[in-house]
């Protein structure tokens, strides 16, 4: 009786562990490429994304909550530099991509054509990511020839920076305390004459990229122009396009707006602004919290900031957005498993990215745009609007050097190197030898 | 001497010495195989490598690659941008290379003498050499920023002069860029000098000056022959670095105004990883390679000669 009392208690000790063995599975562990920083040393064990306004704090929260609440699906984070290729080709060609990265969409169809991506539309549904949620100008921003490969996070949009009392000063600025907006060409000028006048300084700082490829893809959009014929071909040397950049070169010499292109990293646009020796700063949305924290700082001149959107000079309104998407780059073969658990942790940054708005960057999802966590955000509600009508680089490989060429060759016209027509002509040239290569 | 050697004895010395010969080149040979091995493994082979997808259509990743002999090499003839890649590196060498080479010399000639604190002066012009290529590229464009916010444009208003977009003119962005690697790099050139001037015999002067040679002379009939040898060494590493210039021009201007700036590895970093064209990409490399090798070996025999003179 001892001994069976003995084989049995050891047998259902034996069964109990083997059991626990076998309900205690490894942890799947997730591998996430990111830029947006390192912030490790002050965010590290952050769990509290409470006064958190930069990306790499967001970031770096929001995967450590993740890891808090999913012990089952862990994610490693590595760092890359920005924009995140270099690291991410490297990884891809040794055989060791991660499982998640971040890349800007116009990159996708490069990396979707080689077949480097994992086809996400399906995982993306079966996550419960409601892609019908997306903005109407970002619905497209993740998409290769129909399929979803990448969920747009968020919309770095071009928009106008506004100093409000130096609008005042001018006369500009109406009794809801919102500034005059110029709605046409005319109306433009006639804005920044006014503001010169009155103030003595540049109504708007165009640095960088901000004066060339950005506006004048905004203002092709701007006359329902594109950049691609029906075929996906490049068609940059087009009427509008034309128009646009004479419009470039006619507010260039208006002596109303500066565009100090070697300004490339945007610093001296900064400065002139928060400095108050512009009255206006058009570049992106990820400026915004900077502004708002110089403004709560009180030690700059700039007091009284609005964010509008930007300018509608031609019939359709529209800004030039880029957009960080989360893709998947395992591959078309990638273990479904694992592609489900990627979707599972993109879907959680996707539902959070309210907290990502704190940035600055434009929303893609109809939901968090009407959500009061949202509109509570600081001049949210001045620029929700663009989320809807932004456009991007059609999603064609030549997609990945339109940017360096357009903003070398809109350069060269606002210098006087190359006529405008030439400059469209060469830009034109460049972008169909990529294609030959192809 | 012969004679002293017994019948045979002359044969077995050869021998041991030849033996001698073997076994010390066979020693020697053993002490560099590991570096020649990874030499091999790391560097040789992948030059070949680089060969071999020259003469490819090849993608950075994924399997687009198609054999396609050297088609590259003829596309690369008739790139408009290569040529003018070539030329902004040609210009820039221009630039630099005398101006660090003068400006080295001159720091060294006046650095080599007796004058109290000699050695704080000697590591203070050398410091600009230990910054990393983003701290100078930021300060530089600082320094070089338009309107009123640069230091350069602030002295110039200051003397009445009239501000400049030093960055954004299409004619003053190279030389700016060369001024910037001027300050940069000229305290590493200033030390081989340095080390070359202190090897030249003082007795040398002393008979020049015993025979009536004012400065000038000394410093063209002993000095400047006396250096010679670091000369060669300066010329042909300032060269390369100059051909191979980029991060500099990347912080700086990213190769703009409008392409102005770019140089050729800026151009080759563009097309491979920017655009995916590893083959073409490669293709650039190896004309590169052989550019500087022709200059290398020019400069080398010239010198050469020279000295055999």
């Amino acid at each position: 009786m001892r001994h069976k009392s003995l084989i049995l208690t050891l047998v259902f000790l034996t069964s109990l562990t083997l059991g626990g063995l076998t309900s205690a599975q490894e942890p799947m562990t997730l591998t996430v490429m990111r830029f947006f920083g390192d912030c490790q040393d002050e965010y590290g064990d952050s769990v509290d994304l409470t006064g958190i306004t930069g990306e790499c704090g967001i970031i770096t929260t929001l995967t450590n909550m993740w890891n808090e609440q999913n012990p089952d699906i862990q994610v490693e984070t590595i760092v890359a530099e920005w924009p995140g290729t270099t690291q991410l080709n490297a990884a891809i060609a040794a055989g060791t991509p991660p499982d998640i990265t971040v890349l800007h969409g116009r990159r996708i169809p490069i990396y979707a054509s080689r077949g480097a991506l994992t086809p996400m539309t399906a995982a993306f549904t079966e996550a419960g990511i409601d892609l019908a949620d997306l903005t109407a100008g970002a619905a497209d921003y993740g998409v290769y020839e129909g399929e979803y490969y990448g969920l747009p996070y968020d919309l770095a949009a071009t928009i106008w920076h506004i100093n409000l009392d130096l609008w005042a000063d001018a006369g500009l600025v109406d009794e809801n305390g919102a500034p005059v907006l110029p709605g046409n060409r005319e109306e433009f000028l006639a804005t920044g004459r006014q503001i010169y006048e009155a103030t003595g300084v540049p109504f708007a700082d165009m640095p960088g990229q901000a004066a060339t490829v950005r506006p004048l893809t905004a203002f092709i959009y701007q006359q329902g122009g594109s950049l691609a014929d029906e075929e996906g071909n490049p068609t940059v040397n087009t009427e509008e396009a034309l128009n646009a950049l004479n419009f470039l070169l006619e507010i260039q010499a208006s002596g109303y707006v500066t565009t100090p292109y070697s300004d490339i990293s945007g610093a001296i646009g900064i400065e002139k602004f928060s400095g108050g020796e512009s009255a206006g700063v058009i570049d992106g949305t990820w400026r915004i919290n900077v502004f708002d924290g110089m403004v709560a700082g009180g030690e700059v001149a700039l007091k009284n900031y609005y964010v509008a959107n930007f300018p509608q000079i031609f019939d359709e309104p529209g800004t030039f957005a880029g957009s960080h998407n989360w893709l998947v780059p395992l591959g078309p073969d990638a273990d479904p498993e694992r592609v489900a658990a990627a979707a599972q942790f993109i879907k959680w940054l996707s539902d959070n990215s309210v907290v990502w708005a704190r940035v600055g960057h434009g929303m893609t999802r109809t939901s968090v745009l009407a959500s009061e966590e949202f509109l509570n955000l600081p001049h949210r509600s001045e620029y929700a609007a663009m989320s809807e009508t932004v456009r991007s680089v059609p999603r064609e490989i030549w997609g990945n050097a339109f940017w360096g060429i357009v903003h070398e060759e809109v350069e060269a016209a606002l210098l006087g190197v190359k006529t405008p027509e030439v400059a469209l002509a060469d830009a034109q040239t460049r972008l169909e030898e990529f294609e030959l290569f192809q | 001497m012969q004679s002293a050697l017994k019948p045979g004895a002359a044969q077995r010395l050869a021998n041991s010495l030849s033996q001698r010969k073997w076994r010390d080149a066979g020693i020697a040979y053993l002490f560099i195989l590991p570096f020649l091995l990874l030499y091999i493994l790391f560097t040789f082979l992948p030059i070949l490598q680089g060969f071999w997808i020259s003469l490819h259509k090849w993608d950075v990743i994924g399997s687009n690659v198609r054999f396609i002999g050297l088609r590259n090499y003829q596309i690369l003839l008739q790139d408009k941008l290569f040529w003018s890649s070539l030329e902004h590196t040609a210009f820039f060498a221009l630039l630099a290379g005398p101006g660090l080479i003068v400006v080295g010399l001159a720091l060294a000639l006046l650095l080599n003498r007796p004058i109290r604190g000699i050695g704080i002066y000697r590591t203070l012009f050398y410091m600009p050499n230990i910054l990393s290529v983003t701290v100078v590229g930021l300060v530089f464009a600082r320094v070089f920023a338009p309107a009123d916010r640069g230091l350069v444009n602030v002295v110039l208003d200051s003397a009445g002069g009239q501000p400049h977009s030093w960055l954004l003119d299409v004619a003053l962005a190279m030389p700016t860029i060369a001024v910037t690697k001027i300050w940069w790099s000229a305290g590493f050139n200033m030390l081989i000098f340095l080390a070359g001037l202190q090897d030249i015999p003082q007795e040398l002067y002393e008979a020049g000056r015993v025979d009536g040679a004012n400065r000038w002379v000394l410093f063209r009939h002993i000095t400047l022959p006396g250096l010679r040898r670091p000369m060669l060494f300066v010329l042909v590493l300032q060269v390369i670095a100059s051909v191979q210039v980029f991060p500099l021009i990347e912080v700086l201007t990213q190769g703009g105004p409008a392409g102005s700036t770019r140089p050729l590895v800026m151009y080759l970093f563009e097309r491979t990883f920017e655009y995916w064209q590893m083959g073409y990409g490669s293709a650039l490399a190896f004309v590169l390679f052989a550019f500087l090798f022709v200059i290398s070996i020019a400069q080398i025999w010239f010198f050469n000669r020279r000295e055999e003179d």
